[in-house]
């Protein structure tokens, strides 16, 4: 590996990291999955192209450049779910604890006292 | 100024979270209850419905429909004490490690104003840990270090759940960390409220119930996970 591929990973790893941390917008999560919708589409049109920006890049083949964008397009798409997962999972703990108060009563009340 | 001893106690608020726990949880009940302390048990979704075993009339209940986490529960029972004007709560464990002897020694700082918070320590001058196996001491001696990355808190003993504060504390702490990750969380919030924060030594005494009933040591990385995802949600 590369020195600048070392600096550019780590860089896109951070820059990833502190957008989860402080930026996160649904508008921008859209947007970048609309974005990589869009170059799978060109991808699958023009083939070729994308034997020329693998180049450029210094990936050997178009269908490598395809597959790393694919498997980083993944892991956000992942990140993202489990992050909602987690908001999802707050929403479900607050209905619990709300009717386990609105329903809470002293063991005087119980049945079987 | 009111002797503590006469002072009324029934603006304490003791929060018992419990998950399946036995008969046991009667008698650790009643000597809370001996002091003349609320008490909010918080069913945490247990198997057999935790009014079952506890038969003194004084207690509330609160019961989560399914399990949650211990931190969940402490959250609802916490909520529940401070709606019913609770003007200090303490978080206290139904396995019968901790001592109700001990809740006015947390309370003591309180009540003088000199803090915010009260964190029981086992490992500090005046602690004990009694039967603690060797293994369990090197994990939360770990978790200290774990925590004090996580908090910058630097504490004795960072995962004990024998707690108390005031309800000014307890209105600005959010605990969000359903699982055995609230104990960190709640160092976190500690600090990000610059709450006064005291440490005080109790003894937790472990028997072969609690032992049993205990957190796995393989749970530590699961902590330490939940811990650390915690930052990246919002």
């Amino acid at each position: 590996m590369s020195s600048i591929q070392v600096i550019l990973i780590l860089g896109i790893l951070g820059s990833f990291l502190t957008y989860l941390s402080f930026f996160r917008s649904v508008l921008f999560d859209r947007f970048a999955a609309l974005g990589l919708f869009v170059l799978l589409f060109l991808a699958v049109l023009f083939p070729n192209a994308t034997t020329v920006v693998a180049n450029q890049l210094g990936v050997g083949r178009g269908a490598d450049l395809v597959l790393y964008l694919f498997a980083v397009g993944t892991l956000f798409c992942l990140i993202l779910l489990y992050t909602q997962l987690g908001k999802t999972k707050q929403v479900q703990t607050e209905i619990i604890r709300t009717l386990a108060i609105n329903s809470a009563k002293k063991a005087s009340d119980d049945v079987a006292h | 100024m009111t002797d503590s001893k006469t002072q009324n106690s029934t603006d304490t608020w003791v929060v018992i979270p419990a998950f399946n726990e036995g008969a046991q949880i009667a008698t650790v009940i009643d000597r809370v209850l001996a002091y003349g302390y609320q008490v909010v048990v918080v069913d945490d979704g247990s198997e057999t419905y935790v009014g079952e075993h506890i038969y003194s009339e004084a207690v509330h209940i609160c019961r989560h429909i399914v399990n949650l986490g211990q931190g969940a529960a402490l959250q609802t029972g916490i909520k529940y004490a401070l709606m019913n004007n609770a003007q200090y709560i303490v978080t206290f464990d139904a396995d019968g490690q901790h001592s109700a002897d001990e809740i006015s020694r947390l309370l003591q700082p309180l009540k003088a104003g000199s803090c915010d918070i009260v964190l029981g320590s086992r490992f500090m001058s005046g602690g004990a840990a009694v039967g603690i196996p060797k293994s369990k001491s090197i994990l939360l001696h770990a978790a200290i270090i774990f925590s004090k990355f996580a908090s910058g808190l630097s504490l004795t003993d960072t995962h004990n759940g024998f707690r108390a504060m005031t309800a000014k504390a307890a209105h600005s702490i959010a605990i969000t960390q359903n699982g055995m990750a609230h104990a960190t969380q709640i160092l976190t919030e500690i600090s990000r409220h610059k709450l006064r924060m005291q440490e005080v030594p109790v003894t937790i005494t472990y028997t072969e119930y609690s032992l049993q009933k205990g957190q796995k040591l393989s749970n530590a990385f699961n902590i330490a996970w939940e811990s650390m995802m915690e930052m990246f949600r919002k």
